[in-house]
């Protein structure tokens, strides 16, 4: 990563170290805080959240852990309203935004992807300037520098004109990583983004988020790494069976395990 | 990647020889270009007259002439604005190619013409009016002329009661005899002969049919034109075939092993033209028009010219009033004739072999065919195949985009439209939005079906094409659809900037399939009508056919339309082994080692 991308540095671009001109669009990203409270969510008689609260103050990380099936993912979903909660309320700096309209909020939330999801029809550029372009009215060469940019900054720029397909899945994910900050979001959801990686590949991508985590953005980073948990973010959630089983500290949760759940469950994964 | 590249160039390499021999053949063809050939739609002149038949069968039902009328309108009294014409100042004519020498068109000419359509451009003149014709199905014309798509049909229409409750008839100007036709040689020698155990053909909708149904009371084999029905007796199909008599000598030659063996006729089914009914002004008129080029002499010289033979006792053409025509002696003409010519018994049945390899590879005809399939046939064929291919490519998007809607009320119409067009075969649609919506839109199109019959192939397209467009669309991958709505696009920006054009690309090679069926089904325009320049391949080699009884042209088509065919279906492999092995370059685990390490 890059010196000049520094996220919560006002116009990084136009700072003294570097002679680059500003890039269009590259706002800075300025980090909210993200609340979700007593969210309830079912598919018919399915109930995957149970009344979930989660409170994840600006500029922290915050990781979700939990055995499969337990509500993670889920939890994500309905916190951007990709799934809307049937019961309980988002708050995005400190404002319930469960009147807004979603398209509205998504764009103020970044998400990455377990399986990546580039769009295999266009190009590593054009993924990332799809959004700023469409969304965020840049121009097409507008978007095209911000998102060569972005690209820098997770250091693929020389792959720009090339097809998502031909990319290495460490790469596709950086990729991805890009596009959703060409959107310049207030918050970050990274969704077990180094699951499908191949395990010598993981290291790299929690290093990216570990210096986006670093740079004081707002991240809910749900993933089954307990080193990431551990060491980056500042907050730890155990979820289980649809509901927060126990929250707080890295350190009290990994050291100092109030419930028997979660006892069993690190003594599983680690 | 060089290598799996360079396989499939050579795979399309393969194609270029089957090109070059389809090319081949049809190639000689292009470089002489010999002088068109009239073939049979040019008029026989007098010295062809014939008697009138003595293998007469015993009529029976000398009935009285009910439907000639007494006398004529003046043809002063005619107000040429008043006569209800779908063009004002022009007669349009629905007519055939395909029954010379009483209807034809001319390839040399591209015209419409014989004996039928000679008169009525006479006519037209007298009346002081233009005339324009199109070419139809004759199973489709009597109702075309009812609703007013064509202002008269002209098509050796043998006047029947039944067709009387459909159009109006104007008086007689040609009579029909119709022949009973076998092969040499055949048990049958007259109608009395005929069995329910016979093959009895006919062209569906004609007299004949009526007769062989109601008359004889068997069950005819049906056809779409003589041309056909006659191949059909030749190549041993059918065992008898009931023809109009021109038609019938118009067909038959010694050296196809077939003989006409005897005639029936009734003076109450003469032959006339077809208007629309309640259209009085325009059925006087013709009948006027009629008249005065019997009293002029234009009648008997055209009909010398192209139907030299006698007249049948107590008939004469036109109203009750008009003067017989002043014809030869026909009867002593035709004996005349017949002593100079050697005996005709001479003439050697061709084998069976050499039979069908002169109806399928007549070298000279395919030779003919080139040039007009060529700048008539293929420009059409071309333009019906893209603009029916666009129409169903936006339709079947719509379709396909609503059929996976949220929404009923665009899922449940989509569904239906889909339903209802696939279930229907395609000749069934376009007959019946030709010649159903035809007459509602005729003010826009000009009543030329053309269009018409481009947008019901598109609408028929349409129901397939949006189903592959739905499969492609519900192929691509959920979490396409979650990343999208997670950027912030909305429902219809993600559907059109990431699923459908994903979609799209995923059935190109299903797309493609459906344009080559296309390309094939414009071939079934070809019932709604078209003028001589609109025809498309098929129909240039249909007419051909027609107007030669031979089948070469139609096998000349053929051969279009594999040329057409043939490559885009190589295309197709093509773009979809591309596609295929697009996939599996993703993801070797050799970029993420150097991507990682460097």
């Amino acid at each position: 990563m890059t010196e000049n991308s520094t996220p919560s540095t006002p116009q990084a671009a136009t700072g003294t170290t570097t002679t680059k001109p500003a890039v269009p669009g590259k706002t800075p990203i300025v980090p909210v805080s993200l609340e979700g409270k007593g969210l309830h969510l079912a598919f018919g008689s399915n109930h995957v959240l149970r009344g979930v609260d989660i409170d994840v103050p600006a500029g922290t990380t915050t990781t979700v852990i939990g055995p499969s099936g337990s509500g993670k993912s889920t939890l994500l979903r309905v916190l951007n309203r990709l799934h809307e909660p049937q019961q309980g309320d988002i708050l995005l700096d400190g404002r319930s935004v469960l009147k807004d309209d979603p398209d509205e909020l998504r764009r103020r939330i970044g998400m990455v992807f377990q399986q990546f999801n580039l769009f295999p029809h266009k190009t590593v550029a054009e993924n990332g300037a799809l959004g700023p372009r469409k969304l965020r009215g840049l121009s097409a060469d507008e978007s095209r520098e911000l998102a060569l940019a972005e690209l820098e900054v997770v250091g693929l720029r020389e792959k720009a004109d090339a097809r998502p397909s031909s990319l290495s899945g460490g790469q596709q994910q950086r990729v991805a990583i890009a596009r959703a900050l060409a959107m310049r979001p207030q918050v970050m959801f990274f969704d077990e983004a180094t699951s499908a990686l191949d395990p010598e590949l993981v290291k790299g991508i929690l290093a990216l988020m570990t210096e986006c985590s670093a740079e004081g953005m707002t991240m809910v980073v749900v993933t089954h790494e307990m080193g990431y948990a551990r060491t980056v973010s500042d907050n730890v959630v155990f979820m289980d069976a649809g509901k927060v089983v126990e929250a707080g500290t890295p350190e009290k949760l990994f050291e100092d395990a109030e419930s028997e759940r979660l006892r069993t469950f690190l003594s599983q994964v680690l | 990647m060089i290598a799996p590249r360079t396989a499939r160039s050579v795979r399309l390499l393969a194609v270029i020889p089957l090109l070059g021999i389809l090319l081949a053949l049809v190639s000689p063809v292009g470089i002489a270009a010999a002088a068109p050939d009239a073939g049979k739609c040019a008029p026989p002149g007098e010295a062809s007259a014939s008697a009138a038949p003595l293998n007469l069968a015993a009529a029976g039902n000398q009935d009285v002439d009910k439907y000639t009328t007494p006398g004529v309108v003046p043809l002063e009294s005619i107000n040429r604005d008043a006569l209800g014409l779908i063009k004002p100042g022009t007669i349009t004519v629905g007519t055939l190619g395909d029954a010379p020498p009483s209807i034809c068109l001319n390839q040399a000419t591209g015209q419409y013409t014989g004996f039928d359509n000679e008169l009525l451009k006479a006519i037209a003149q007298k009346l002081g009016l233009k005339i324009e014709f199109s070419g139809t199905e004759f199973s489709g014309l009597l109702s075309a002329v009812a609703t007013k798509r064509y202002d008269v049909g002209s098509s050796s229409i043998t006047t029947t009661d039944a067709r009387r409750q459909t159009v109006d008839f104007t008086n007689g100007y040609d009579f029909g005899y119709f022949s009973l036709v076998v092969k040499t040689g055949s048990p049958i020698k007259s109608f009395s002969n005929l069995t329910g155990g016979n093959r009895i053909g006919v062209v569906q909708g004609t007299v004949q049919d009526e007769y062989v149904k109601n008359v004889l009371k068997l069950e005819p084999v049906k056809y779409p034109d003589y041309a056909t029905a006659y191949a059909n007796l030749r190549s041993g199909q059918i065992d008898a075939w009931i023809a109009p008599s021109a038609q019938a000598d118009g067909q038959v030659k010694p050296s196809d092993g077939t003989a006409i063996v005897e005639n029936t006729f009734s003076v109450n089914n003469f032959v006339g033209w077809a208007v629309a009914k309640g259209n009085q002004p325009l059925t006087d008129a013709l009948n006027t028009g009629l008249d005065a080029i019997i009293a002029d002499g234009t009648y008997a010289k055209l009909y010398s010219d192209w139907a030299p033979r006698e007249m049948p006792q107590g008939w004469k053409p036109g109203s009750k009033a008009a003067p017989a025509p002043q014809l030869p002696d026909f009867a002593a003409i035709a004996a005349a004739n017949a002593k100079d010519k050697p005996a005709q018994g001479a003439v050697e049945e061709k084998g069976t072999f050499a039979q069908l390899g002169d109806t399928f590879f007549n070298w000279s005809l395919y030779r003919e065919a080139f040039p007009y399939l060529l700048k008539t046939g293929l420009p059409n064929t071309l333009i019906l195949a893209i603009v029916s291919g666009l129409i169903g490519t936006v339709i079947g998007l719509l379709l396909a985009v609503a059929g996976i809607s949220r929404t009923r009320w665009l899922r449940w119409p989509a569904r239906v439209y889909t339903d209802v067009f696939r279930g229907l075969p395609a000749v069934v649609v376009i007959l019946l939005f030709g010649l159903g919506i035809g007459p509602i839109v005729k003010d826009i199109t000009g009543n030329n079906p053309y269009w018409l019959g481009a947008i019901a192939l598109g609408l028929l397209a349409a129901a397939y094409i949006g189903e592959i467009f739905r499969s492609g669309i519900q192929s691509v991958e959920a979490g396409q659809m979650e990343a999208s709505r997670a950027i912030g696009f909305s429902y219809r920006q993600s559907m059109s900037l990431v699923i459908i054009p994903q979609g799209v690309r995923r059935v190109l090679p299903a797309l493609m399939n459906q344009f080559i069926s296309l390309i094939k089904d414009s071939s079934l325009i070809y019932f709604l009508g078209l003028l001589a320049s609109q025809r498309e391949l098929f129909a240039v080699g249909r007419d051909l056919n027609a107007n030669t009884g031979n089948l070469s042209p139609l096998v000349a088509a053929g051969l279009f339309y594999l040329i057409l065919t043939v490559p885009l279906t190589h295309l197709v492999n093509y773009i979809d082994t591309r596609l295929r092995s697009g996939k599996r370059e993703q993801t070797p685990v050799e970029l993420d080692l150097a991507a990682e390490k460097g």
